[in-house]
């Protein structure tokens, strides 16, 4: 019976448990906050509220809405896979200025590229894949004549419309895939000869196109690697498709008189139009491309060419 | 873009155009469709996903499209990235040079002034999180402010987090940083596009095609068919954070 006598200890310890049970009862209902433990160890509405958030980049088919001229030259072009956004910046607030949700002035897009805007691409840096189309600045200009370095890509260039790949994968030849060794190495080596093994496939136009190749060195374009004009699109890890490229425009993009262009380096044309006239083509002739009368003189002699390569498709 | 206000553009706003614009109420339609914001998918069950990333190295072109776009989508402070991308350079004798000048924000340029004789590779590794999932980002968290969300993607609770910054610590990626709003902030995989049925920014604006969303639950997804068709890899995979970014065309050394 001594023990009943201090009974009240017994309880006031239970009274101070039940307090603070209820006290962390309360703390743990205040700092977890709702949905907590629903879903996993966090907040089950955390994800709907993350997704909520408005987006920036719109993507070419809002673009298209509105600017649908650009963006249908734009679709059948190698830029293709190049969204609009990319070159002229998000179109964000652009789209809200046009839902006048936002003064007008705020929703001016970025449109006058630089030549840097280009070169983030198409500057020519040794880690970049060997297929991809790069170019220095300087060798590039001295190549077409090109007197001022500030001159922009896209006097000749159109970013739309680059001319390149313009035709659909189904006009151009598959072929396996070839790699030069000047996409390696700037200056032949011995090694590129003379240890083939260690490289993994190396074929150069030459091995197989051997007498196309040595009647184009003997012409006015011999200093043209063959994939200045033949684009070399890369389809999988073992082949590639191969674009001609003989259209007027492609030719021009070279060949038309500029303000910064060098005279005398390359034969320049006012515009072909003016050509035609110069040479007194008739009529019937006004439709002939530039490579029907100049491809045996300045680029490679066609009777070297394989019989496959007909230039029926070229058009 | 508002620092670029000296080269803007001003044919869009043309007011012949404009007129001639108005004047079709198909345009008009078109214009108010196109600025509607998008919405979030009513019908999603996040169960039913489990998202993934694909880097093929052997595309990118260093043109850190990818790093300009996710600043912008997301707002990322300066100095700070959600994804970057790292130039490897392989020397012949062994000799491996990782740089990233500003994370790639201004592309890349042929600057190293290494001789190229003595380099045996070199090729451009972008870098996001990885999206662990067994993330060791989200097991330290002591307040359960970041989780690996039901579809996969590792994400933060912006309202919840405390800023203590061990996930920052934890993260064998070096892809978390603390923003100075006070939270630990990172790649989401662009949650918010992604949930409206866009794919990621970075994959949206990335020229060559180097960067590739998908589920991997759905067997027809394009991820699944080109991981099932390449070789790939993922990083650091001695860690077991079971990442689902895989890179194609990686190298051991790439860490």
């Amino acid at each position: 019976m001594k023990g009943l006598a201090n009974k009240h200890y017994v309880t006031r310890i239970f009274l101070v448990l039940a307090v603070l049970l209820g006290l962390a009862l309360v703390v743990r209902r205040l700092l977890v906050p709702e949905g907590f433990g629903e879903t996993g160890f966090y907040r089950a509405q955390a994800p709907d509220e993350e997704a909520q958030r408005e987006v920036v980049h719109q993507g070419k088919q809002v673009c298209a809405r509105c600017h649908e001229e650009q963006f249908l030259m734009h679709e059948h072009d190698v830029h293709r896979t190049v969204e609009c956004e990319v070159c002229h910046g998000n179109g964000a607030e652009h789209v809200k200025a046009r839902a006048k949700s936002l003064p007008k002035e705020q929703g001016y897009i970025f449109k006058e590229l630089e030549q840097s805007t280009c070169l983030k691409c198409h500057e020519r840096i040794y880690a970049r894949p060997k297929l991809f189309p790069t170019i220095r600045v300087d060798e590039h200009y001295a190549l077409v004549g090109v007197q001022e370095s500030a001159v922009k890509c896209q006097e000749c260039h159109s970013p739309h419309k680059p001319l390149f790949l313009g035709k659909p994968a189904a006009e151009a030849r598959l072929h396996p895939l070839i790699h030069q060794c000047s996409e390696c190495h700037e200056e032949k080596t011995v090694e590129t000869k003379t240890r083939p093994s260690d490289h993994i496939v190396v074929f150069e136009c030459r091995d197989c196109h051997g007498v196309l190749a040595s009647d184009h060195s003997q012409r006015k374009h011999a200093s043209l690697r063959c994939t200045a004009c033949h684009q070399v699109h890369k389809e999988s890890e073992f082949a590639t498709r191969i674009y001609k490229n003989s259209s007027n425009d492609f030719c021009l993009m070279c060949h038309l008189k500029k303000a910064f262009k060098a005279e005398g380096k390359i034969p320049l044309l006012e515009s072909f139009e003016a050509h035609i006239d110069d040479v007194s083509m008739t009529d019937e002739d006004k439709g002939k491309r530039c490579v029907d009368c100049h491809l045996n003189e300045a680029i490679h002699d066609v009777k070297t060419l394989p019989k496959v390569s007909s230039q029926k498709v070229d058009k | 873009m508002k620092e670029d206000k000296d080269t803007i553009a001003t044919k869009d706003f043309d007011p012949e155009r404009r007129v001639i614009l108005k004047g079709t109420v198909a345009t008009a339609l078109a214009i108010a469709f196109g600025s509607l914001p998008r919405k979030v998918v009513a019908s999603y069950k996040a169960q039913d996903h489990w998202y993934g990333f694909v880097v093929d190295l052997t595309k990118c072109i260093g043109c850190g499209a990818c790093v300009r776009a996710c600043k912008a989508e997301n707002d990322v402070p300066d100095g700070f990235f959600r994804t970057w991308v790292e130039r490897y350079t392989f020397l012949k004798d062994g000799k491996v040079i990782v740089d990233s000048p500003d994370g790639g924000l201004n592309g890349f340029q042929d600057n190293l002034n290494i001789p190229k004789s003595v380099i045996a590779k070199t090729y451009f590794v972008p870098k996001l999180c990885n999206h662990c999932a067994t993330a060791p980002c989200v097991q330290v968290c002591p307040v359960g402010a970041t989780f690996v969300s039901q579809d996969g993607v590792v994400l933060v609770d912006k309202k919840h987090c405390i800023g203590c910054g061990y996930c920052i610590q934890a993260c064998p990626y070096g892809s978390r940083f603390l923003s100075p709003h006070g939270y630990a902030d990172k790649c989401t995989l662009c949650y918010h596009r992604i949930r409206k049925g866009d794919k990621p920014a970075c994959v949206l604006v990335c020229p060559v095609g180097a960067r590739l969303f998908g589920d991997l639950k759905d067997k027809e997804s394009n991820i699944n068919k080109v991981l099932a068709a390449t070789r790939h890899g993922v990083l650091k995979p001695e860690l077991g954070t079971t990442p689902k970014c895989f890179y194609i065309g990686l190298d051991q050394e790439v860490r």
